[in-house]
C-alpha cells in the first residue's frame, strides 16, 4: 500500500435540523493510496456525512487533524481540509477525485461517451483513445456509446457512472452505494472492477455500501459505525476503523 | 465547454426550447413589424416631402417693391437659398394664349423662370430660352399643344377707351407634369413678363414693337453754373438759393473753374456755382434760377459732378478714361472757344456727340461710352469729335450728360431698338424663391420675416411630418416597453424554472469540480441561445410580412418606396438589445444556480 492520502484525527461533524441533532465522531482514520476502504453501516448512521467530508463538500464542525495529501511525479503536498476555499476544493475535485454516485448522476442531455468524458473535460485531462477503449471494454459499454441515458438499463447507467469516475485517472475514488441498483452478480463485477482499476492506478478507493458481504474479505480498511442515542433529541455515531486482512465472515441471513 | 453543454441541453429539450423560442419571437416579431411600419411610412412621407421642390418654395405675401440689389444680396448671403427669380404683379402677368391655328384660346398666368429653376429641372424639364416657354400639363391640354409647337401670346390693355393688344410668338420648349403645378401656367423668362407688365402699364416695349410711352431717362444735375458779367451782391446770392431748390452758392476763383467746370471762363466773368444738397436738380430748378437772373445778362449752365467715363474708339479699340462735363452753347460765349466747330453738333442718328481734346489719342468717329456708378453700368454708342477741350476731360451736351448722370441715382439702360436712354424698372412686386433643402426652409422664412416680409411656405407640412414622426415613435416605444417586459419575464421565468428542474444535474457538475463562476454561465448561455433563435425567427417573420405589406400597397408606392422597412442599424440595435436583455434575465436564473449545494447531488431525495 502506498502513502497516506487522507489523515483524520478527532474529526467531529454535528448536524441539527428542527431541534434534532446528529453528531458524527471520527477518532482516527487513515486512507492510503491503492487501498480499498469499505464504509458499511445502516441508513442514517452518517456514511453520507463521512463521504461528503472526504469529498470536500462538507466542512467539519471541529477537527484535530484533517488533511489530504496529493501529488504527482513523486512530489506531494499535505493540505488542511477545513477552511479550504471553495474554488480550490472544486479544482481538487475535478482533477483528483472521482465519484460514483448512488443513482449514477448522468447528464440526460449527453450521450454515454460524452458523459464518460465529462470529468476529463472539466479537469482538462487528456485521455488517449486507447485508454478510453480499454475502460469501455472492461465495463462492457462498447455498444452503448452513442445512446442517451434514458435508453439504458439501470445496470448500464451504473457502469457508465463508474467509467466517468475513472476516466480521468483520479487519485481518489469515492463510490456511494455504486451497486444499489443492480443484481448481485453485476454488483460483484462492479466491485471487482473498482478494486482492480484502483490497484492499477494506485488510487485510494472508498466504497460506501449497506451490504457487508459485498466488501468482506477484500477491503484493506473497514470503517464501521456505532450509533447511540445520547438524549431524546441527540444521536451520536462513533466511527471505528479496522485494518488488515480479515477472515471472510459468512453474512448473516 | 460550458457553451457546448448549454447547447446540448437545449437541443435535448427541443420541444421546450422551441416553445420558448416561439414565445419570445411572438413578442419581438410584432414589435419589429410595428416599428417597421412607423419608420417606413414616415420615411416615405419625408422622402416625398424632400423630393418635391414645391415644399421648398417660399412665396411672399406682402406687397412690396424688391430692388435688384436686394435680389443680388439675397442670392449670395448664405448657402440656404437655391434659387430666386423676381416676379411682377400677378394681375399684370396674365395673357391669352392661342394655338397655331387660332382655334383654341386659353387664358394663362405667366410665371418667371431663370437658369437653375428647381421646379422645372427637378421635374425633368429644361429652362426655356428667351423666346420659349414651358407650359403646365393642364395648359398644354387646354391648348392641345405639344412640345416644339408655336403659340401666340397676347396681352391686353385699355388706352383712352380702346382695347389694345400686344402679341408675340412663343415656342413650347417643354411641358411640366401635373404634380408640379395644376394651374394653367406658362413659365417664361423674366424679360418677357417685364415686357407684358410694361405694356399693360401703358409703356412702349421696343423689343416686341409695341407702342406706348417710352420711359426715357431725364437729365439730372448736381448744380448750376452762373456766369455773371458783374459780380453779384450778397443779397442776390442769397436770393438765388432761396426757394429755388439749391442749397448753397459759392464764388469760384479763376483757377478753380477748369477743375470743377471743365472749362475756363474769361476773366471778365464772375463765376458762381450753386449746388443742391440731396436730391438732384431738375430742369425746373434750373429754370427757377434763370428766372431769378433775368435782365442781368448772366449765362446759366447746368452742372454735374464730373462723371468718370471710358471711351473706346471703334476704329482702334483704344480705351481712355475721362471726366465728363456738361456744356451748352452758352459755354462758347464765355470761354471764347467753340466746340468743336461752331455751335454744338446735334445728335446724329442714334449716336450722341462727345468732345475730347485734340491731343487725346482716341480716334475721332464712332465709339462706345461706358459709365459705372454704384454698381450700375451703362453702355452707349457715341461719336467722338475733337476740339479745344482740356486734356483728361470730355464734353457732352447738358441733356445727354444729365441723362447719363441719372445713373448716379437709379437704374438706367440704353435700349438699342428705341435708340434711347430709358429708365429701368426700380423694383419687383414679388419673387419665386426655393430654399436649398427642406431643413433650410425654416431659417430662410425667419430671415425674411425679420426683414418684414411675410411669406408662405410649406413649413406647416414639414412640421406635420416631423410631429407625426415624433408622436408615432413615442407610441411605438410605449408598446415596445410593454412587449419587452413581457419577453424578459417569460425568459426569466423559464430559465429559472429550468435551473430548478435541472438542480440535480447542475449539482453533479458542481460535484465534478465545475467552479461557481463556470456554472453561472450555463443559464446565461442558454438565455443567449434561445433569444438568438427567437431573434432570427422574428427577422424572418418581419421580412415576410413587410414584403406582403409593400405588395398590398404597391399601387400607392413608387419603385423605391417601402411602407414597412427597417435600416441595418435598427437590426443591430435590436440584436444588441435582445441579447443584452436576455443576459439580464438569465442572470436572475444564474444567481439561483450559484446557491446550489453540490452535496445534494450525493443524496437522492
Amino acid at each position: 500500500m502506498g502513502e497516506v492520502v487522507y489523515r483524520l484525527r478527532d474529526v467531529v461533524k454535528t448536524r441539527s435540523k428542527g431541534g434534532v441533532s446528529f453528531t458524527l465522531k471520527i477518532p482516527e482514520l487513515i486512507i492510503r493510496r491503492g487501498a480499498f476502504c469499505s464504509v458499511v453501516g445502516p441508513s442514517g448512521c452518517g456514511k453520507s456525512t463521512l463521504l461528503d467530508m472526504l469529498a470536500l463538500v462538507l466542512e467539519p464542525t471541529g477537527a484535530g487533524c484533517f488533511t489530504l495529501r496529493l501529488g504527482r511525479n513523486g512530489t506531494s503536498t499535505e493540505r488542511d481540509i477545513p477552511g479550504m476555499p471553495e474554488n480550490d476544493a472544486a479544482r481538487i475535485r475535478r482533477s483528483r477525485i472521482g465519484y460514483v454516485l448512488q443513482s449514477g448522476g448522468l447528464l440526460s442531455f449527453l450521450t454515454v461517451r460524452e458523459n464518460i468524458m465529462l470529468t476529463a473535460r472539466i479537469g482538462g485531462i487528456r485521455v488517449s483513445p486507447e485508454e478510453f477503449n480499454a475502460l469501455i471494454e472492461v465495463l462492457g459499454l462498447d455498444d452503448q456509446l452513442g445512446k442517451k441515458p434514458q435508453h439504458l438499463s439501470g445496470g448500464q447507467r451504473q457502469r457508465v457512472a463508474v467509467a466517468r469516475a475513472l476516466i480521468h485517472r483520479p487519485d481518489i475514488i469515492l463510490a456511494d452505494e455504486p451497486t444499489a441498483a443492480v443484481d448481485y452478480p453485476t454488483a460483484l463485477d462492479i466491485r471487482d472492477e473498482l478494486q482492480s482499476l484502483a490497484r492499477k492506478m494506485n488510487a485510494a478507493v472508498v466504497m460506501v455500501t449497506h451490504d457487508r458481504s459485498l466488501v468482506e474479505g477484500i477491503a484493506d480498511t473497514r470503517v464501521r459505525f456505532e450509533v447511540s442515542r445520547q438524549t431524546r433529541t441527540d444521536t451520536l455515531a462513533m466511527v471505528s476503523v479496522e485494518t488488515g486482512a480479515v477472515a471472510p465472515v459468512r453474512s448473516d441471513g | 465547454m460550458i457553451f457546448r453543454l448549454a447547447l446540448k441541453d437545449i437541443l435535448h429539450d427541443w420541444l421546450l426550447s422551441t416553445c420558448l423560442v416561439l414565445a419570445i419571437a411572438s413578442i419581438i416579431a410584432p414589435l419589429l413589424i410595428l416599428f417597421g411600419l412607423q419608420f417606413g411610412t414616415i420615411e416615405t412621407l419625408r422622402n416625398r416631402l424632400v423630393q418635391d421642390p414645391k415644399n421648398r418654395e417660399i412665396r411672399p405675401l406682402t406687397t412690396r417693391s424688391f430692388t435688384r440689389e436686394w435680389f443680388d444680396t439675397l442670392g449670395t448671403s448664405s448657402g440656404d437659398i437655391a434659387f430666386v427669380v423676381p416676379m411682377t404683379r400677378q394681375i399684370a402677368s396674365s395673357i391669352t394664349a392661342s394655338n397655331a391655328t387660332g382655334e383654341l384660346k386659353e387664358s394663362l398666368a405667366l410665371m418667371a423662370t431663370a437658369e437653375g429653376d428647381p421646379l422645372l429641372l427637378e421635374n425633368g424639364v429644361a429652362v426655356p430660352p428667351a423666346d420659349g416657354c414651358v407650359l403646365t400639363e393642364s395648359a398644354a391640354h387646354a391648348l392641345n399643344a405639344k412640345v416644339g409647337e408655336s403659340l401666340t401670346f397676347s396681352a391686353q390693355r385699355i388706352v383712352q377707351g380702346r382695347y389694345e393688344h400686344g402679341t408675340f410668338p412663343v415656342r413650347i420648349a417643354g411641358i411640366l407634369e401635373e404634380r408640379a403645378s395644376s394651374l394653367r401656367t406658362a413659365y417664361v423668362r423674366l424679360e418677357v413678363i417685364e415686357a407684358v407688365e410694361d405694356f399693360k402699364d401703358g409703356r412702349a416695349v421696343p423689343l416686341y414693337g409695341w407702342q406706348g410711352e417710352l420711359p426715357t431717362a431725364y437729365p439730372v444735375f448736381e448744380g448750376v453754373t452762373i456766369l455773371a458779367p458783374e459780380p453779384l451782391s450778397k443779397l442776390e446770392e442769397v436770393l438765388l438759393i432761396n426757394s429755388t431748390g439749391f442749397s448753397r452758392i459759392e464764388k469760384l476763383a479763376a483757377d478753380q473753374a477748369t477743375g470743377i467746370l471743365g472749362y475756363a471762363p474769361g476773366p471778365e466773368w464772375s463765376v458762381y456755382l450753386a449746388r443742391v444738397k440731396q436730391r438732384a436738380a431738375s430742369e425746373a430748378n434750373i429754370q427757377a434760377i434763370v428766372n431769378q437772373l433775368r435782365g442781368k445778362g448772366a449765362r446759366v449752365v447746368p452742372w454735374i459732378e464730373p462723371l468718370e467715363v471710358t471711351l473706346t474708339s471703334a476704329a482702334d479699340s483704344r480705351a481712355v478714361s475721362l471726366k465728363l462735363h456738361t456744356i451748352t452753347d452758352q459755354v462758347g460765349a464765355v470761354t471764347g472757344t467753340a466746340w468743336p466747330q461752331g455751335s454744338m453738333p446735334g445728335r446724329d442718328g442714334k449716336r450722341w456727340p462727345v468732345g475730347v481734346s485734340v491731343e487725346e489719342s482716341l480716334a475721332a468717329g464712332e465709339a462706345t461710352l461706358r459709365v459705372k456708378v454704384d454698381g450700375r453700368h451703362l453702355q452707349v454708342p457715341v461719336t467722338i469729335g475733337k476740339g479745344t477741350v482740356p486734356p483728361g476731360r470730355a464734353y457732352a451736351a447738358a441733356s445727354f450728360a444729365g441723362a447719363l448722370n441719372l445713373l448716379r441715382y437709379r437704374e438706367v439702360r440704353y435700349d438699342d431698338k428705341a435708340a434711347e436712354l430709358l429708365l429701368s424698372r426700380q423694383g419687383y412686386a414679388g419673387f419665386r424663391l426655393y430654399a436649398a433643402t427642406i431643413d433650410d426652409v425654416d431659417m430662410v422664412q425667419r430671415r425674411l420675416e425679420q426683414e418684414g416680409i411675410t411669406v408662405h411656405t410649406e413649413r406647416e407640412r414639414i412640421g406635420e411630418v416631423r410631429r407625426l414622426d415624433h408622436y408615432t415613435t413615442l407610441i411605438f416605444w410605449l408598446i415596445a416597453a410593454v412587449g419587452v417586459i413581457g419577453a424578459i419575464s417569460a425568459l426569466t421565468a423559464s430559465l429559472y424554472a429550468s435551473v430548478e428542474r435541472k438542480k440535480k444535474e447542475l449539482n453533479v457538475l458542481r460535484l465534478l469540480g465545475l467552479l461557481k463562476r463556470e456554472l453561472v454561465l450555463f443559464p446565461i448561455f442558454q438565455g443567449l441561445l434561445l433569444s438568438s433563435g427567437a431573434l432570427v425567427l422574428s427577422v424572418v417573420i418581419f421580412a415576410t410580412v413587410s414584403r406582403v405589406i409593400n405588395q398590398v400597397f404597391s399601387d400607392h408606392l413608387q419603385a423605391t418606396e417601402s411602407l414597412c422597412t427597417l435600416s441595418g442599424s435598427h437590426f443591430l440595435l435590436l440584436a444588441a438589445g435582445v441579447l443584452g436583455l436576455s443576459t439580464v434575465s438569465a442572470t436572475f436564473a444564474a444567481l439561483r444556480a450559484t446557491r446550489l449545494d453540490p452535496a445534494e447531488a450525493l443524496r437522492d431525495e
